[in-house]
């Protein structure tokens, strides 16, 4: 009696629990995105006034930002594959005639500003359209758990490698782009090929007689 | 009040076991109450940090705008190369009190 009593606790808790963490996986997910959702498009209006005061005319920059999110119920593990995207145009002129041209760019992780030809813009003059059209994302991850006992004490290392490789094309004025990268650290996709996502725990436990 | 039947059909209590049973679950409810409050507070707190970081970082940017944006000489192109008059802010790391 006691006994089924103890595994329908175990149970109960293992359900309850895991629900639990899930829920507060979400929560931390949404409050995350959120946060870069933010700071993406802060990023980009803040590129585009720099531009848009070079041109001394209209300016306009787009982005697309790809990222792993981080994983709230195995933080060892890769988290899940997002995309931003945003973009901005606005004129910063100040009101004279010399060298007053609109322009606009894309941002190519977060820095190389792709000239876009203003006149093949198919929207409206001067204008930015910025849509995700599509993205490729590919993952290659390996995880490892080494455990040493000696004498007197106890060592643990975990480590995750993982990499990949995000393609996305995303649709500026007629002007179809493609950017992306390879994963590297912080889960950002802004790394050259080769580069690698990398975290590493280690434990030690000492003990005397 | 736990009982148990003899053979000679006495009924008789277990002395204690209710009580002890109760208490059990007093000391439980206290264990585990203290966890999940734990969990939720520091839910909570993550929640507002995070929550805070926008209005945060919102503030830094308008902050730095003007400055930005501001020729360094007024009334003339820029030169290329030039340094613009403030960076992006910091992502914020701390709440603003």
């Amino acid at each position: 009696m006691l006994r089924n009593q103890k595994g329908q606790a175990i149970i109960e808790l293992a359900v309850l629990g895991s629900l639990v963490i899930m829920a507060f996986s979400i929560v931390i997910g949404l409050s995350e995105s959120y946060n870069r959702r933010q700071s993406y498009m802060q990023q980009t209006f803040r590129a585009t006034l720099y531009k848009a005061k070079a041109a001394n005319e209209s300016g306009g920059v787009s982005a697309m930002d790809f990222r792993r999110m981080p994983n709230v119920t195995n933080p060892m593990e890769v988290g899940a594959f997002q995309s931003f995207s945003s973009g901005n145009n606005l004129i910063w002129a100040d009101g004279r005639d010399y060298a007053k041209e609109a322009k606009q760019y894309f941002l190519h992780g977060r820095s190389y500003y792709d000239p876009i030809p203003v006149t093949y813009s198919g929207v409206a003059p001067d204008s930015v359209s910025t849509s995700v059209s599509s993205y490729n994302a590919t993952l290659d991850s390996h995880s490892r758990y080494d455990k040493n006992e000696h004498a007197n004490n106890i060592g643990t290392t975990k480590s995750l490698g993982a990499t990949g490789s995000a393609s996305g094309k995303a649709t500026v004025g007629s002007i179809d782009v493609t950017t992306g990268g390879s994963l590297s650290s912080g889960g950002l996709y802004y790394g050259d090929e080769g580069d690698e996502f990398l975290r590493n725990t280690t434990n030690t436990r000492k003990w005397y007689e | 009040m736990v009982t148990r039947v003899t053979s000679f059909c006495v009924i008789q209590p277990i002395p204690g076991n209710g009580m002890n049973r109760n208490g059990q679950v007093i000391l439980e409810f206290c264990l585990v109450f203290i966890i999940a409050a734990a969990l939720i507070l520091g839910l909570l707190g993550l929640w507002r940090w995070s929550n805070g970081n926008i209005p945060a970082r919102q503030g830094e940017y308008e902050r730095t705008r003007v400055k930005a944006g501001k020729k360094v000489s007024p009334g003339s192109p820029e030169p290329s190369g030039t340094v613009y008059g403030a960076d992006p802010p910091p992502e914020p790391y701390y709440l603003h009190q």
